[in-house]
């Protein structure tokens, strides 16, 4: 019954009812079917939905996503561009590099990418626009350099599959981080080799003296300093990720008051912004804490994960599986829906498959691996987000031109998932180092 | 009728978004003071210890007391009160690629199913949550460090809670206005 009750699920979803209120209506239904009443499951929610949402492990996620309204509202969005363009916009293709550059450092004070790819996108379309780079390139690269404000940390998707894999918040941040440079400096390929085969896709600006180089590049210390604070001080165990949480969203509202971008019309912009996603995730998170306990009434993550470990099949083919499933999914479903919905059952099957890593250094990378295979599916057609989010920025630019533009940073993601599949030490290395 | 309130039902939405705007921007105001204190009788500590220097008011700060039970109380507000304005502008995460082959009619009613089953779901969660409020109220069951009584924060939370059921109900009549009339009702504007 339970995995019939993932089909139900997935039947639900695919008649566009909200993916939380799926989970939801099936968990409650499921249970009911199981006990027989609703009895067991009334009792739950009497106290279920607010131990859900006064989570203090959850209470990070709003504070990250007002700490990303505050980034957006600050301005530092063309500090960072106007930095990273002084160093790289002279190269063949260096506009475009130094948009994902920016984006690199906007997803170290934003936990979300389609926040990053919007404002992002608001400052450096123009400008890739006013130097001849072609639609296609310049959309196909914001939306792909969006997605590094969640593979940077701070990231939401990273803190919610700490809490559904039990594993520590703070590690992952660490873990996340070289894989994060591994995909900018991925994409800046990506747009070198773009620019040389496709040689009237991208235009030449002239070079910036080193003088005005570091004048642009002291603009973004508020930025650096914020990212030092929050993630240093979560690693450093000065305090929770939740305090961290706080004190970045704090960080980012003072240096947004200060550049002029904080009064009160942005501020209730702010609010709504983060209200909205904030009810959505929670939503959906209540959906699979319920869901998840009817599965674990069923048995059926046990029973899947010994099913699968008594066939001894090869765990590296199985984890190809997952991560392929993950990437096909991902064309449709939303990344944080995706998680929640599948790391129940897939994380504890991995669990027990040998990968020759302790429980504890599988656990981060295949959260790391799991996070970039998501981000992609919020590139690739035809439900990509980021495209959509770029695309509106420039009506004259049409979908299928952003579509082919994207097409050289997903080969680049799907390489980098496989470099990391290969050599895990890549992940692990920093963490160990660290910790 | 019904297009009539549309605009009472957004202001309401967004009081309690505001509300919980509000109290989020406490949560962090609280949060960050609580570190700051922390930090400081960390560091007064240190310099006790390591150069013997005793500076008085650093020593004398800390984190504030109960700090986690007020983020803990404070979401539960926050959460349940922005679960309106999301369930208003249509902003629950969906799945619109099959569907989007289907036609208007057909789309409007999947709207309509869709508010039906989330107007029952808001209804029963926030029932039972009443019901969870009073039993904490009855059990006179208090927190850790504060001793404040937990039915507070339950009791704080019924605010958003009344609100997302009252406006999931008005989402049903307005898709319903839709699926009837066969044209669909303005929503108020969804944002990013």
């Amino acid at each position: 019954m339970g995995l019939w009750s993932f089909v139900v699920v997935l039947a639900l979803i695919f008649i566009r009812i909200p993916i939380g209120l799926s989970m939801l209506i099936v968990g409650i239904g499921g249970n009911a079917l199981v006990i027989g009443n609703f009895n067991m499951i009334a009792g739950q929610l009497k106290h279920l939905t607010y131990g859900q949402f006064s989570s203090y492990s959850l209470s990070i996620v709003p504070l990250f996503l007002l700490m990303g309204q505050f980034a957006t509202l600050g301005g530092m969005s063309t500090a960072l561009f106007k930095a990273a363009e002084a160093f790289l916009g002279h190269r063949k293709g260096g506009v475009a590099m130094a948009s994902v550059g920016a984006c690199a450092g906007f997803g170290a004070i934003c936990g979300s990418s389609l926040a990053t790819a919007a404002t992002m996108g608001q400052v450096a379309l123009p400008e890739l626009r006013r130097y001849g780079y072609s639609g296609a390139l310049a959309t196909g690269t914001l939306a792909a350099g969006g997605t590094l404000g969640i593979l940077i940390p701070p990231s939401v998707i990273l803190v919610i599959y700490a809490i559904l894999a039990e594993q520590n918040v703070a590690k992952l941040f660490v873990a996340a981080f070289i894989p994060g440079i591994l995909a900018m400096l991925g994409y800046m390929a990506a747009i070198a080799i773009y620019v040389r085969v496709f040689p009237n896709s991208g235009g030449v600006r002239p070079r910036v003296p080193y003088k005005e180089r570091f004048v642009a590049l002291r603009a973004v210390w508020p930025v650096l300093v914020v990212f030092i604070v929050v993630i240093g001080g979560i690693y450093q165990g000065l305090f929770t990720p939740t305090q961290g949480a706080a004190v970045g969203a704090f960080g980012t509202g003072i240096i947004a008051w200060m550049n002029g971008g904080l009064n009160w019309q942005s501020l209730m912009g702010a609010f709504k912004g983060t209200a909205m996603t904030t009810g959505m995730i929670f939503l959906i998170v209540l959906g699979a804490t319920v869901y998840n306990g009817f599965l674990a009434l069923t048995q059926v993550p046990q029973e899947v994960a010994s099913f699968v470990g008594a066939q001894g099949y090869n765990p590296w083919m199985v984890l190809t599986i997952v991560l392929v499933a993950y990437l096909l999914f991902g064309c449709i479903m939303d990344s944080l829906s995706m998680i929640l919905l599948t790391v129940p059952i897939f994380f504890p099957t991995m669990m027990l498959l040998d990968f020759g890593m302790s429980a504890e250094d599988f656990g981060l990378w295949f959260g790391i691996l799991v996070l970039i295979v998501v981000e992609v599916g919020l590139i690739t057609p035809p439900v990509g987000m980021n495209l959509f989010v770029i695309n509106t920025l420039s009506r004259d630019i049409p979908i299928s031109e952003t579509f082919k533009g994207v097409l050289p940073f997903v080969i680049t993601d799907i390489l980098r998932v496989v470099v990391l599949v290969l050599f895990p030490s890549i992940t692990l290395f920093a963490v160990r180092a660290l910790f | 009728m019904i297009n009539k309130l549309e605009k009472p039902m957004a202001a309401l939405a967004w009081i309690s978004a505001l509300f919980g705007g509000v109290a989020l921007l406490a949560v962090m105001i609280m949060t960050t003071i609580s570190v700051a204190g922390m930090s400081a009788s960390k560091l007064g500590k240190m310099l006790k210890k390591s150069y013997d220097t005793v500076v008085e008011p650093l020593l004398a700060l800390g984190p504030i007391p109960g700090e986690t039970e007020m983020v803990e109380a404070g979401m539960a507000f926050i959460i349940f009160a922005f679960l309106p304005i999301v369930t208003l502008n249509k902003g629950h995460a969906e799945v619109g690629i099959l569907t989007n082959f289907f036609g208007k009619g057909v789309n409007r009613l999947i709207d309509f199913v869709a508010d039906g089953l989330m107007f029952a779901v808001a209804l029963f969660l926030g029932y039972r949550h009443l019901l969870g409020t009073i039993d904490k109220f009855g059990n006179g069951e208090t927190s850790w460090i504060l001793l404040y009584p937990i039915w507070w924060g339950y009791g704080a939370a019924l605010f958003g809670a009344t609100i997302f059921v009252i406006i999931s109900a008005y989402c049903v009549l307005r898709s319903g206005q839709a699926l009837l009339i066969g044209r669909s009702v303005e929503t108020s504007g969804v944002v990013h």
